[in-house]
Formats: structure tokens, sequence, C-alpha cells
């Protein structure tokens, strides 16, 4: 008897496992299931200053893509955002499988990535450079016939340097590293002559390193990186979460909605009142790009927090593709109405 | 004499029915399970808009790797240096290349070690035992990948750098020249953007240094103990007999203790030569292009992991099953057990 | 009549300190030279060390401590992960201390259970995902090793089961998962299984089933070894006198194989407890991601000596705790006296 009833469960067990694996799930988007989970998972690389780092005092992840994963959570009224750390190699599966529902982490928008996975809107545009230590006599590309390269693998910038040497014949060595502060310490330790990837993330390794002079950014910016965030293709409902998440903040940023003001109701309706496009933006969608300011702030601040003048990471936005395209830039918003 | 009734078991009673029936309800629930799997799998693809798509591992691979680079050009089926124009498939089998150099070269560093460490664990002296057992313990006790993370960023790349302020340290005149940039043997030193380096002769780079390095070290401490037991096996009578018959205790070592110490020694000696093969994959850590981080290479870059992903596992399964192949022809020859 | 035979130890000899270093270390010229030679270097390699520790850095270690211990956990909940860990290191003391002075089974399973209880109460309002740093890889060692254990018993059964169906599918299974390197196995399980399940199983959750897959393949292997070093006669005696197949696995057979597994499943467990590093590279953040993102701030770039000879440190006091106790254990079940 006792046999029986273990045999017949471990039936059922059985059947259930395989019931619950064949189960046909709905197709359901991105957006209703953070809306369940009541929660964002957000995939950020965790590791380059300025972008996103952990701050170990208080435990959060913090930086220019953390923020952006908090506003999209702002933006569909979820509490809480998980960060995932997303190593080159696990990005993309995870991206394509669902165990992410964003990522913002430095990805450059390339055609053939596209094929697998979608893009949002440019949150930051940057460009491939060389950092080399001070005393290096490298002032660009062409000084690099016979140099030890250090890479970010997984990277466009390993195959861009990849056809910038080949394209002059140039021979070289290449050294990858799984992350890029590992690819900087070898810059510093000289493993390496130079380490190159985006502008941005050299300017951000060199400003925080505990000797700055030590090393310098050279070379002209010889490729376009315009970094976006990435989630699954084919999920159109859970794209304009993302893509307007960005847009919101950019348009607060033209239209002069602050963290402080958008959580302040009094300015607020004194805003609204005098401007419709305000009115809109705070309005529609159940004033969803509204709440991702109040999280976060609008595009500017978020810029100024990380790579402002004041912080070590500073990168001039003056001049550069990100300030906003009404002012002569490359940050463009969409229109609230 | 009256026949003894034979027992009519029922059929439902039979153990042979029931062990058939059984295992009927076994296929079954596990033929209900994959095909299950795969239907879940099929849609979860089509839901995600995921299509298998194998054509990118001929095209152009695009990128550099960090290693000697043989590879198989797949139109002529001839050995050629890998180049950055060649495709995604021929930078894995380059990869591939890489892991049997390491492998080969870490199994024997790994059993030259052990060996010593493993005799040093039964000597009479004291210290010299103490010292075998702490390398065994502590080498033992952490995990590889830590090992490797330590060998390559803590040891390796705090060498001296090559600069007027780290110059190079230097054996036999210039035959070795060791830097943070690897150890060279008989090569012309020159010095190119600040560093001194070194150019033409045999060259082995940081990366490939730390891997071979931290391989062999782990391994040995495991062989150590594979061959003190082997040896410990061999019943002491063995020995003294062999004394007593007027052979000297090298001679008795020699000839009686080590060629049955080696019977016992070869089977898990084996196994732990197929674990460093599949350790070599721990490559990843430090960006060492073996065969999987020349894939995740090939998979990041072309954001194609499934298909890549699955052709690294059934790589590695093919490369361990002749291995174990082989070492069961080896057992074989020599008349050993399975292990 | 029986008479009882006293086998007493041989004497014990009393050597002095001098006697001692004379036999074990200078006894004959080769030997104190090699003494002289290991003496040299050992010295020089310590004293190397001790200068190395003194100038060292050791500020990433000292000013994280709760980095360290639990990642990422949100700071208002780290009060309960310390309650927690005060909670399980108290049990393992009072295990160490019970199995020293013998205290029944029963009662230390008891309080295990307990403990437990507590924990899981405690630890409630925790999310798996939240949990980074040690606390991290002991739970992932911990419940991929009590998950391992039931499942490579039965694989390892049924690899010596006379049902070719069984028997097959078992083979099958330890032979394809010991021909992958577990790293390979977690980034194709990482994905496929994200893909099946969405996001219904979270990323501690994948590492957990990948890891106890792994293991099970060698568990599995180790009871067949065992079960087969148990003698056929022994099997052949309880079917003899009537025993069930399956009575004959669980009071006959499994008793035995399970004393000399011991030894060799420990040391499984210790490698399933340091191969738990290797979920770094699928991106969890246990004690190697903590010292790896910790490495990532700048101001600690210069630092990875530290980091890695602590790493090596905390994996190696666990894991010698691990043997340490498996020891006890095989001493208190009599192994080796037989």
């Amino acid at each position: 008897m006792r046999k029986f009833v273990g045999f017949a469960l471990a039936v059922v067990l059985a059947v259930g496992l395989a019931a619950y694996v064949t189960q046909a799930q709905p197709p359901r988007s991105r957006q209703d299931i953070v809306r369940a989970r009541g929660q964002l998972i957000c995939g950020v690389d965790g590791g380059t200053p300025g972008f996103s780092f952990p701050d170990p005092a208080s435990g959060r992840m913090v930086g220019f893509d953390a923020d952006f994963c908090r506003a999209v959570a702002g933006f569909v009224d979820v509490p809480d955002v998980e960060f995932v750390r997303v190593t080159s190699a696990t990005r993309i599966p995870a991206v394509l499988a669902g165990s992410i529902d964003v990522a913002f982490r430095t990805a450059t928008h390339t055609i053939t990535r596209d094929d697998q996975i979608d893009f949002g809107p440019v949150t930051f545009f940057d460009g491939q450079r060389l950092l080399v230590r001070t005393d290096s006599r490298i002032n660009g590309l062409d000084d690099l016939n016979g140099a030890r390269i250090c890479v970010h693998s997984g990277t466009t910038s390993e195959r861009n340097i990849t056809d910038q040497m080949r394209q002059r014949n140039f021979r070289f060595q290449l050294i990858t590293f799984a992350t890029a502060p590992e690819a900087f310490a070898a810059l510093a330790a000289g493993r390496c002559d130079v380490f190159t990837t985006d502008a941005s993330q050299l300017t951000g390794f060199r400003a925080t390193a505990p000797n700055p002079a030590d090393f310098k950014v050279v070379g002209r910016e010889f490729s376009d990186e315009p970094l976006a965030p990435i989630y699954q293709e084919n999920d159109s409902k859970w794209a304009d979460v993302v893509d307007w998440t960005v847009y919101g903040l950019v348009l607060a940023e033209e239209l002069g909605i602050t963290q402080a003001v958008a959580r302040d109701a009094a300015r607020m309706s004194a805003l609204t009142a005098r401007d419709p496009i305000v009115k809109n933006f705070a309005e529609l969608k159940g004033g969803a790009g509204l709440r991702a300011v109040r999280s976060v702030g609008n595009y500017g601040e978020v810029y100024d927090r990380y790579f402002g003048p004041r912080v070590r990471t500073a990168i001039t936005r003056d001049g550069s593709r990100n300030i906003l395209a009404v002012k002569g830039g490359a940050i463009a918003s969409r229109p609230f109405r | 004499m009256a026949a003894i009734p034979r027992a009519r078991v029922p059929f439902w009673r039979n153990v042979r029915t029931l062990e058939f029936l059984g295992q009927i309800v076994f296929i079954v629930l596990l033929a209900g399970a994959l095909w299950g799997g795969r239907v879940a799998l099929q849609e979860s693809f089509l839901r995600q808009n995921i299509r298998l798509d194998w054509g990118f591992f001929r095209q152009t691979a695009g990128f550099e790797l960090t290693a000697l680079t043989w590879t198989i050009d797949l139109d002529t089926w001839r050995l050629k240096d890998y180049e950055p124009t060649d495709s995604h498939a021929e930078a894995m089998i380059a990869g591939l290349f890489n892991t049997i150099t390491v492998a080969l070269l870490g199994i024997a560093l790994a059993t030259i070690l052990g060996l010593l460490v493993g005799i040093g664990r039964l000597s009479r002296n004291w210290l010299l035992n103490r010292l075998a057992m702490a390398y065994v313990e502590l080498f033992r006790n952490t995990p590889l990948l830590v090992q490797l993370f330590f060998w390559y960023f803590a040891v390796m790349l705090q060498l001296p750098n090559g600069s007027p302020q780290q110059p190079p340290i230097r054996f036999f005149g210039d035959f070795i020249v060791l830097t943070n940039g690897g150890l060279a043997f008989g090569g012309t030193v020159a010095e190119r953007f600040g560093r001194l380096i070194v150019d033409g002769g045999v060259q082995l780079t940081t990366e490939f240094s730390a891997l071979v390095a931290g391989l062999a070290v782990y391994t040995s401490a495991f062989i150590a103990e594979i061959i003190r037991g082997g040896i410990l096996a061999v019943s002491r009578g063995q020995m003294e007999a062999a004394r007593s018959l007027g052979l000297t205790h090298g001679q008795a070592l020699r000839l009686i203790v080590l060629p049955q110490a080696l019977r016992i020694v070869i089977p898990p000696l084996g196994n732990q030569f197929l674990n460093l093969t599949k350790n070599s994959s721990l490559a990843l850590g430090i960006g060492y292009a073996e065969f999987l981080t020349a894939a995740n290479t090939v998979s990041s870059q072309s954001f194609r992991s499934l298909e890549t992903f699955t052709v690294v596992t059934l790589g590695y399964l093919a490369l361990s099953l002749i291995i174990s192949g082989f070492l069961n022809l080896i057992r074989a020859r020599l008349r050993l057990a399975p292990a | 009549m029986a008479t009882r035979v006293e086998v007493l130890p041989a004497p014990e000899e009393r050597l002095s300190a001098w006697q001692w270093a004379r036999r074990n270390l200078f006894d004959g010229w080769l030997n104190t030279l090699l003494t002289l030679l290991t003496g040299a270097a050992l010295v020089s390699f310590v004293s190397a060390i001790l200068r190395w520790a003194a100038r060292a850095h050791w500020s990433v270690i000292t000013d994280n401590p709760r980095f360290w211990l639990m990642g990422l956990m949100p700071v208002e909940l780290a009060p309960r992960a310390f309650w927690a860990g005060g909670l399980v290191a108290a049990a393992a003391l009072l295990t160490l201390g019970g199995v020293r002075v013998r205290v029944a089974p029963r009662v230390l399973f008891g309080l295990w259970v307990g403990i437990i209880i507590a924990v899981i109460w405690v630890m409630s309002p925790v999310r798996l995902d939240q949990i980074g740093g040690l606390y991290l890889t002991l739970l992932l060692a911990v419940v991929s090793i009590s998950l391992s254990f039931p499942i490579g018993i039965l694989v390892g059964m049924g690899r010596v089961s006379r049902l070719p169906a069984i028997r097959g599918f078992s083979i099958l299974y330890i032979e394809l998962i010991r021909g992958i390197p577990l790293i390979t196995m977690l980034l194709w399980f990482f994905v496929f299984v994200t893909l099946l399940s969405g996001d219904a199983i979270t990323r501690v959750e994948r590492a957990m089933i990948g890891l106890t897959i792994f293991t099970s393949a060698y568990v599995g292997e180790i009871v067949r070894a065992g079960i087969q070093s148990v003698p056929r006669g022994q099997t052949e005696a309880a079917r003899a006198v009537g025993l069930s197949a399956v009575q004959t696995m669980r009071f006959i057979v499994m008793p035995q194989a399970m004393k000399n597994m011991i030894p060799s499943l420990v040391g499984q467990f210790i490698s399933l407890f340091k191969d738990t590093s290797l979920t770094v590279i699928i991106g969890l953040s246990d004690l190697v991601g903590t010292g790896r993102s910790l490495l990532a701030i700048t101001r600690y770039l210069q630092d990875t000596q530290e980091v890695y000879v602590f790493l090596l440190i905390a994996y190696f006091c666990f894991s010698y705790l691990m043997s340490y106790g498996s020891r006890l254990l095989e001493k208190r079940l009599g192994l080796g006296e037989r």
C-alpha cells in the first residue's frame, strides 16, 4: 500500500512538472510582467565610473545608467528596482530570454545587434578614443604600430580598434579583459601601452584614479558610439515605456521641470497653468513622465549628477552632441501630446 | 513424493511485469518531459521572436585573439594563422587549439609538480612533509577561479613592466626575460613606447602563463595526494621484503613499489588530466583566448549566444569523450580496472 | 568460555624536543640539508609575506565589512541578515561542541531544524536576489549541497539498477554532465532555463539549479562506487533472508556504502562550495563578485593583491572547516578503524 502511494505521488509530481513546463504562457507584455512583479529588473554594468557603480556605503547602485533604470521604474509606477550586473557574456542572453526587463549598459546601437534585440533612444553619444600614461609618446591611432592594446572584450571597441589597425597594416597585440576596470588596471600596471574604449568611460577612469595626472586621453574620436537601452525584440508596449521614459527626461529638461519642481505640487500647478505643454506632460499617460522626473530628475540633472562640472568624472557637455537638440545637440525628445 | 505445488503469481504481482511496466512508465514520463521542454522552448522562441541561425559562424569575425593563434582554414582544410578576417567558426577553432595547448602544457607541469610534492609529502623530514601538506591543503581548499585571478591580477600583472623605473627581470643575460607582458626565451630586447620588450624568440604571454601556472598548481595538489595514496597503498611488506632480499631503498622503490603504485595511480590521474582540460575554460575570467573565451567573444560580437553556447557545450563534450576514450584505452592496455 | 583480551596500545615514547628534532629533522646528512634548505626558503617566504602584509592597503577589506558580508542588500534589511548569520554561526558552534561531547544526533538535528525555521522567518522580507557577498556564497553552497545529495543518491542507485531504462538514463545523465565544464553548463543553462521559465525563476535559483544538476552527477558516481564497494554477498544474503530489493538497499547496502562514501562525498561538497565562485561569471555577486565589484571602484583599483589574498583566505577557512568536520565525523563513525 505504501509503495503504491509513493508511486502514485511520483507520477502526480512528474505529470504536474510536465504540465507546468508545457503550460502555454499567454504572450504578455513586459509592462504587465513588471507591474505584476512590482519591481523593475534592470541590467547595468556595475563597474563603470559615472555610468553605474556600487556605492558600498549606502549599498545602492548609482550612476547615469542606474538613474535611467530608476526613471523607468518611476514611469511604470513600480516602487523598486533590482540591479543586475550583466557581463558581456550574459547581457544578450539575459535580455533575449527576459531575465532582465531592460539593460542600460553602455551598449552601442548597431544594425547587426538590432537583429536580436531592440534598442531604445540614445541616452549618450559617445566615441572611441585612447587612454595612455602621461609619459607615453602615443598621440593618436597613427602612433600605435607594434603597440599592446587593452580592451574590454565583447564590445564594439574591440572590433573598431582591430579594424583601424588592419586598415593601417599595423602590427599589434590585443589583450582582452572581462571588465573595463580590469583593462584600466592593466594599463596602470603597464601591461599594455594603451587602453581604448568610449571616451566617456576613459574620462571616468582617469578622473577617479588615485593619480589622474598619470593618464591622458589622446587622439580624435574614431568611432560613433550612440549608447542606448536594450530590451526584448517585438514588445512594442514595453518599448514605448522605455522610449518615453528617456524622451520624458529630455522633455523635462527642455521645459525646465527639475526634480524639485516635479515634487512640489504648488510650483507644478503654477507651471501647468502657464504652459499647455507642461500640462500635457504632467497629465498624459497618468503623469508617467512626471513620475520618472520625480524619481531621478530631468536629463540635465542626471547628467550633471555624474558628469557635471562639480563631480570628478566631469565630461564637458557644452559643444558635445549630448546637449539638447534645441540647443544644437543631438539629445532629442518627442512631443507629449 | 508429492510434487511441490507451484505457486501461481498473478501477473499484477509478478515482479517482472511490474518492472517492465515501471520502465515503460518511466520512459513515457521522460519522453513527455523532453517533449514538453521542446514545445515550451519552441513557444518561447516564437514568443520572443528568436530564430536560430547558424549561418553567422561563416561571417567574418573581425576581432583579434589574445593568444597563439593557429586555426584550420575551413575552405581548404589547412592549418594556418588566425586573422581577424577569418570567420567566427575559424576563431572558435583557434580557441580549441589553444585549449589543447594549455591542457598539454598544464598536464605536463602538473604531473611534475604533483610528483615532487607527493614525494615531499612522504618524506621522513618533518619540515618538508609539513610544507608539502600545507601546499596541498592551500591549493585544494580554494577555488581555482580565485587562484587564477590571484595569479593573473595579483602576481603576474604586478611584475616589473619594463619601464626605466621597473626594469625587466633577466636571467642568463637576455636569454630569459620576465616582465608583466610575459616570459620570453631567446629573443632580442628592444625599446618600444618607453618599455623594454622582447622581439622574437619563444614568448609566453602573461595570460597564458597565468592560466597554465594556475591550472598546474591547482591540479598538482590533487595529483600529489593521488601519488601519496598510491605509494602508501602498496603494502609495507613489499618494501620490507625487497629490502631483506638485498635491494637498496632506491632499487626497491623503483623496481617494486613504483610499478605497483603506478597501476593504482593511473586511473585517478587520468581523471585529473580530464579535469584540468575542462578547468581550462576558466580562462574566461582572465581573457586568454581558449575555446570558451573565443566562443564568448563570438557570442557577444554577433549577439548569437544561443547558437554559440550550444556549439561550445557540444565541443567540450566531444573533447571530454575523446580524452576519456583515450584514457580507457590506456587502462585497457595496462589491464587496469576502469576508474 | 570466552576470555576478554585487553589490547593495550603501545607505550608512548616520550621525546625531548631535541630528540624529536634529531629524529625528524636532522636524521642523516641528506635530511639535515633538506631541513636547512626548506627552512631557509620558508623563513624568507614568510618574512616576505609579512612585509607585504604590513604595507598592504587593508582598507578595502576593513572599510566595507557589510558589503563583503551581504553585498548590495538594502541597508534597512541588514540587521535581519546579521541576526540570521548570528543564529547560524551559533548553531554551527553548538554542533561542533555537540559532536565533540557526543550529543545524540537527534538533538543536533532538532537544533538545526529550529535554527533553519528561525532563519527563514527572520529573512522572510529579504528577496533571494538581494542577497550577496559571503551570505550568497554560503546560501548557494548549502542549498545545492542539500539538493544534490538526495538526487545524487537516486541517480547513483539508478546507475546500478537492473532495469535497462533507468540505468541507461542514469548513465547518460552522469556521463553527459561530467563531460562538460561547469562554467559552460552554467552559461548554457542560464540561457535555456531563462527561455523556458521567463523570469519565474530568479537568477540565484537558476544558479542553485545549475550547481545541483552538475553536482548530482558527481554524487551519483560516488554513490555507484560506494554501492559497488559493498560485497555482493551482502545483497544476496539479504535477498535470501527474504528482504525485498528496496529493503535490501535501504537496510543492508546503503548503510555500509554510506560509510565508504563519506570522504569522497565531503570532497565533492567542498568542491561544490568552491564552484559557487563560478557564478560570478554569470553575473551573481557572491563573495568573489563582491570582491571584483570593489576592485571596479577606481579608488581600490590597485588593491588586487589584498582582495584576492583575502578571498583565498576566506574560501580556505570554510573549506578547511568542512574537511575538519568530515574528519570528526569519520572518527565518530569509526572509519579507518575497521
